[in-house]
């Protein structure tokens, strides 16, 4: 029995003519076999029409083109895909063509070719999803609804554009490789840590505040701070000292030494009171600059450390602007001592035998 | 009434029917709410094959779209589409304004951008609220892409069409103020036409939402490209 079905959109009439049935008997029998298929839109005068591939083709042009509407992914696969007799692609912003190229059983050489509005194809669309809902026609047909897998997208850049980075990234690496290799390479001068300095001093005071007995309470302070802060401290002046002979280079010059001598004797003497007199001789280690200021002294004797007020030399004593940072001028050292009666004599000391 | 139905169950209770003591429900400790089922209208769509979970991103900017699409259509369209998750039962996943507000904002367009991505339940809530209330505004959608159509094979200014003009410019409006325009997916639409042009591409793709098959045809093509 020859069963017809129509479905019916304001912009599209899909037709779809069959056989209901295997004998034909049963009324109620499902479309299961098309004869023909037609599509017509108002407007066009031609209709589409074909068989039962026709139709399989349209289902599945129109949904992957419907999607592809929905989702603005391009479906490289479906375009290439040559099996199929009906394509569509997009004709102009708003226009849709559809191509139905003859099969080869009819052989009637024109390929068939409408071109449709947006609303016209999405009747067409909505009267095929109307055939595949009807459960009376074509049962088995269904509907291929799958997202487009990533391979089958085409990348949004073309090779050339996402290789670029790439490219760019190594020819600077190797421009930058290039330009460095003419700079030579720096030689690097090892320099003494000033870090290591100044523990290697603080261990120096603390053997030499050791060395003196009734001092051995005060060696433990930093002893460093202690000389900027009070020069007129014999403890300090002597830790001044200490640094001296750690850091700074002797004076050697014999001139020099002699009227650095005599420089000091007269010094000291014209600061000293007339008339002074000690109980005992005091005597001290003088470190002096070349210029002849005063750097540190330090007593030799238990006397000159008690009655070192009564000595010019804490008036004497030069105090250093920059007291963090360690002097490196050359210094030449002395042995002054005061006798009872008064007189100051200065003798030169020996690196050797302090 | 009470006594009968005390009787009854005494009955069963005895024959061993009902046994409540036996299968615990007597002393059963509840630790937690009871987890609310995933509306069943939610199976007929289909879980995709993503390698990650959660939404892609251009899934996220289409839902979120499509919906400001809907509200320049529909002046309440805001309130239609809560009425709609209530209609649907799909209040377990969207409960209100709030919800609805952080599900939107996992758009990464937006101003107020969530960093969380959206899952697939509730993308397949606004995949359906979408068709739902896209079948509603068929005819208006028609009319307007008619009208489109005709006034671009005219080269007329699309302003002619009163109802079109009135669309175009409640979703511009509306895109401006929500987008944040430092972003470069906004920056790219920093003129009238071309917002005007996404305006009647998501127009478009409101009318495929409205067909038979429209939910299935939407959340299949969110996933373009997406799946392995």
């Amino acid at each position: 029995m020859t069963v017809q079905r129509q479905y019916i959109l304001p912009n599209c009439t899909l037709l779809v003519e069959g056989l209901a049935g295997a004998d034909g008997s049963d009324p109620a029998a499902p479309l299961t076999v098309v004869l023909h298929a037609e599509c017509q839109f108002p407007g066009i005068v031609m209709p589409l029409k074909g068989g039962r591939e026709f139709l399989d083709g349209l289902v599945q042009a129109v949904s992957d083109y419907a999607q592809s509407i929905l989702s603005g992914v391009p479906n490289l696969l479906a375009s290439r895909e040559a099996g199929s007799i009906v394509t569509l692609e997009p004709n102009g912003p708003n226009r849709h063509s559809v191509t139905v190229r003859p099969t080869t059983d009819e052989d009637k050489g024109e390929p068939q070719t409408a071109v449709l509005t947006t609303v016209q194809f999405f009747d067409l669309m909505e009267a095929i999803d109307q055939l595949l809902a009807d459960t009376q026609t074509l049962p088995e047909l269904s509907l291929p609804l799958q997202p487009i897998p990533r391979r089958n997208v085409k990348p949004p850049e073309s090779v050339a554009q996402r290789a670029a980075p790439v490219v760019v990234g190594a020819s600077t690496l190797v421009v930058a490789a290039a330009a460095l290799f003419f700079i030579p390479i720096p030689d690097l001068k090892p320099t003494r840590a000033p870090q290591g300095n100044n523990s290697q001093r603080q261990e120096q005071v603390e053997l030499d505040g050791e060395s003196v007995p009734g001092t051995t309470a005060q060696s433990g302070e930093p002893l460093e701070s202690a000389a900027i802060a009070d020069p007129t401290d014999p403890i300090a002046a002597a830790a001044a000292l200490s640094q001296l002979e750690v850091a700074a280079p002797a004076i050697t010059d014999e001139d020099t030494l002699a009227a650095l001598q005599s420089d000091l004797v007269d010094r000291v003497e014209s600061e000293l009171d007339s008339d002074a007199t000690f109980d005992d001789r005091l005597i001290y280690r003088v470190a002096v600059s070349e210029t002849g200021e005063v750097l540190g002294y330090k007593y030799e004797n238990e006397p000159a450390l008690t009655q070192v007020e009564a000595t010019p030399l804490p008036s004497l004593m030069y105090l250093p602007v920059d007291g963090d940072r360690p002097l490196d001028e050359p210094v030449a050292q002395f042995r002054l001592t005061f006798e009872p009666d008064g007189s100051v004599t200065a003798e030169r000391v020996d690196d050797d035998a302090p | 009434m009470g006594k009968t139905r005390a009787g009854f169950r005494q009955k069963f209770l005895n024959r061993g029917l009902i046994n409540f003591a036996g299968l615990g429900l007597v002393d059963m400790q509840v630790d937690s709410p009871p987890v609310p089922a995933a509306p069943l209208i939610l199976d007929t769509l289909p879980n995709p094959n993503l390698p990650n979970a959660g939404c892609p991103r251009r899934a996220r900017v289409e839902l979120d779209l499509l919906l400001m699409a809907i509200e320049a259509l529909d002046v309440s369209g805001s309130e239609a589409i809560l009425q709609t998750a209530q209609h649907l039962e799909l209040q377990p996943i969207i409960p209100g304004r709030v919800k609805l507000w952080l599900m939107r904002g996992t758009n990464p367009m937006r101003r107020y951008s969530q960093r969380r991505s959206l899952s697939l339940d509730e993308a397949k809530a606004l995949t359906l609220i979408i068709c739902f209330l896209s079948k509603r505004l068929t005819v208006l959608i028609r009319q307007l892409l008619f009208g489109y159509q005709q006034l671009s094979d005219k080269s007329l200014a699309l302003e002619h069409h009163f109802r079109l003009g009135d669309y175009l410019e409640r979703f511009r409006t509306l895109f401006r103020s929500r987008m944040n325009p430092k972003r470069a997916g906004v920056i790219a639409y920093n003129t009238d036409e071309k917002l005007n042009d996404l305006a009647i591409t998501m127009l478009t793709r409101l009318l495929f939402c409205t067909g038979t098959q429209g939910p299935q045809r939407l959340w299949c093509s969110l996933f373009d490209g997406e799946v392995v």
